[in-house]
């Protein structure tokens, strides 16, 4: 039995596959410091409902270096549209893209951001 | 750092909004208050930071620490960016402790800048909500029932003030003068969100709480203020009838209709214990006997049971110290429960001509009612059509049609 659980903990983890959830818009100022600890708390919250899915998450600061060549280099942002701005990401594993876009339709932060949900190809051994 | 995939660590409710005031009163006393903006928009954006940081890595064990660093940080790397204030400020900043007696006394002084006589109290109040408390333009819209549009106004005003002012905090006789003003600024906070019925009810009793609390930073400094104590007595054993309050203009008369069972006790008790402290300074003021006159509603166990006669001695006192018509009315209602009725209506019927325009809506509902128990029926309904006619409020005319439907068919 113990060998069977594991098989199919194993075939599981196999056919999950990884999502990444890029977040796009952009930083909002004007936020109260209620609204800001709501969306806290609610992203919080979240993230615990989800525990089984979720693998890894993290904000993105606003200035960066966007290298379009060797030549053209531009620094020093916000040096996008507001509306291109990559916000942050969340990585999470689910079985097929229809999961992964409901896991990514459940959270809160689609208040804020636009969410972009692409499968990553997965590195196998040959 | 508390770990991801434990419980999330339980932010105090109101950890944000109340750090913000915390945070923006104690920038400004380095800022100046010249400088309010700066100190706000730093404040901002340590709380966008926390948002984000906290959301990936949870929750320090030390909120408030975190916030008070970060905020710390970035006001010295702003300051290090502006090579003025570089030798003004910085030196001072780099060696003030960020910690709660810092906080106390920056919170005190602020009420103390927002509540400046110079101001007038529509912006004496925004810009209490707006930097001590923290709210955002438009939950003080929604709180104080206007647009957003009015409170930027009303904000922008204020923020002009106290750039042309330099408020003296330093002697301790002139806070002492200015406890008084501050007070009242309070006591107006408290009564903007207790008494309508009207406009968002979690914001309008977060304004309660919100002048509850900056009343207790003024208490913490001023111990033995019988005014501060009264005037907590007084907020706790209204804000206990919070659940089943009424309308101003008409609060005394239907304390009747009011569902008892509702109120809240622990409120109550908190209330009777400042109202203790209060008495045994020894010092009459008009707060005292407000709190004195809520605490007989509160302990009686039901309309009837009420101390009349002591609701009517300090409605009485309270009288000659304001000479209020809003005061005379209640006066007269506790003087008609009393069992002095014909006294009471003959005292309301004399002063017909004198009422002044705000309060005639409910000196006609007053009067009417003391008709109407006196089963004075056309006297009554005439009252309330005069109220009817001279209300402008949609909620009030509502009630007052209602009453008149109910009275009519009796």
């Amino acid at each position: 039995m113990v060998e069977n659980g594991k098989r199919v903990i194993g075939q599981n983890k196999k056919r999950m596959k990884q999502y990444l959830l890029l977040l796009k818009g952009k930083k909002e100022l004007d936020y109260s410091p209620q609204e800001l600890q709501k969306r806290l708390e609610a992203y919080r919250e979240w993230v615990q409902t989800i525990s089984e899915h979720y693998v890894t998450d993290n904000r993105l600061e606003q200035e960066g270096v966007h290298i379009k060549s060797k030549e053209k280099v531009l620094t020093d942002g916000p040096f996008l549209e507001f509306k291109e701005i990559i916000a942050g990401f969340i990585i999470i594993q689910a079985r097929d893209i229809e999961e992964a876009s409901t896991i990514a339709t459940s959270s809160p932060i689609l208040d804020y951001f636009e969410i972009i949900v692409r499968p990553m190809v997965m590195k196998e051994p040959f | 750092m508390t770990e991801k995939a434990g419980e999330p660590y339980q932010l105090t409710e109101h950890l944000f909004r109340h750090s913000y005031g915390k945070l923006v009163a104690i920038l400004i006393r380095y800022f100046g208050l010249h400088q309010v903006e700066v100190a706000e928009d730093i404040v901002q954006d340590t709380l966008i930071e926390a948002m984000e940081k906290w959301s990936i890595q949870g929750v320090p064990n030390n909120p408030q620490g975190w916030l008070m660093d970060v905020a710390k940080k970035k006001t010295l790397n702003l300051l290090k960016r502006e090579q003025l204030f570089i030798q003004k400020i910085s030196p001072a900043l780099e060696y003030t402790r960020f910690d709660d007696t810092a906080l106390e006394d920056s919170t005190l002084r602020m009420i103390f800048a927002c509540c400046h006589p110079d101001l007038p109290p529509p912006s004496q109040i925004a810009l209490a909500l707006k930097t001590l408390g923290g709210l955002s333009v438009s939950e003080i819209a929604q709180g104080l029932l206007t647009t957003e549009d009015n409170v930027n106004k009303r904000l922008y005003r204020a923020k002009k003030k106290l750039k042309g002012n330099q408020i003296d905090f330093s002697s301790a006789v002139e806070q002492e003068k200015r406890v008084e003003q501050v007070i009242s600024t309070l006591y107006l906070l408290f009564n903007e969100g207790y008494y309508s019925l009207h406009g968002n009810k979690r914001i309008r009793i977060d304004l309660c709480y919100e002048a509850i609390r900056l009343t207790h930073e003024v208490e913490a400094s001023f111990t033995s203020s019988g005014q501060v104590k009264s005037l907590l007595a007084l907020m706790y054993l209204l804000l206990a009838r919070f659940e089943s309050r009424v309308d101003q203009s008409d609060d005394l008369i239907r304390l009747g209709d009011q569902d008892r069972t509702v109120w809240d006790q622990q409120l109550i008790g908190i209330g009777i214990t400042y109202l203790s402290e209060a008495q045994q300074l020894g010092e009459l003021n008009s707060y005292l006997l407000q709190a004195g006159i809520a605490a007989e509603h509160a302990l009686a166990k039901d309309f009837k049971s009420t101390n009349w006669n002591s609701v009517y001695q300090q409605y009485s006192v309270l009288e000659k110290m304001t000479a209020a018509y809003s005061i005379k009315l209640n006066m007269c209602i506790a003087c008609f429960f009393k069992g002095n009725r014909d006294e009471a209506i003959h005292s309301l019927e004399k002063v017909e001509d004198e009422i002044t325009s705000v309060y005639q809506v409910s000196y006609y509902l007053t009067l009417g009612t003391l008709y109407h128990l006196e089963q004075v029926n056309d006297k009554a309904l005439g009252c309330l059509q005069k109220a009817l006619s001279i209300s402008r409020h949609e909620l009030e005319k509502e009630i007052i049609q209602r009453r008149l439907t109910e009275w009519d068919s009796m």
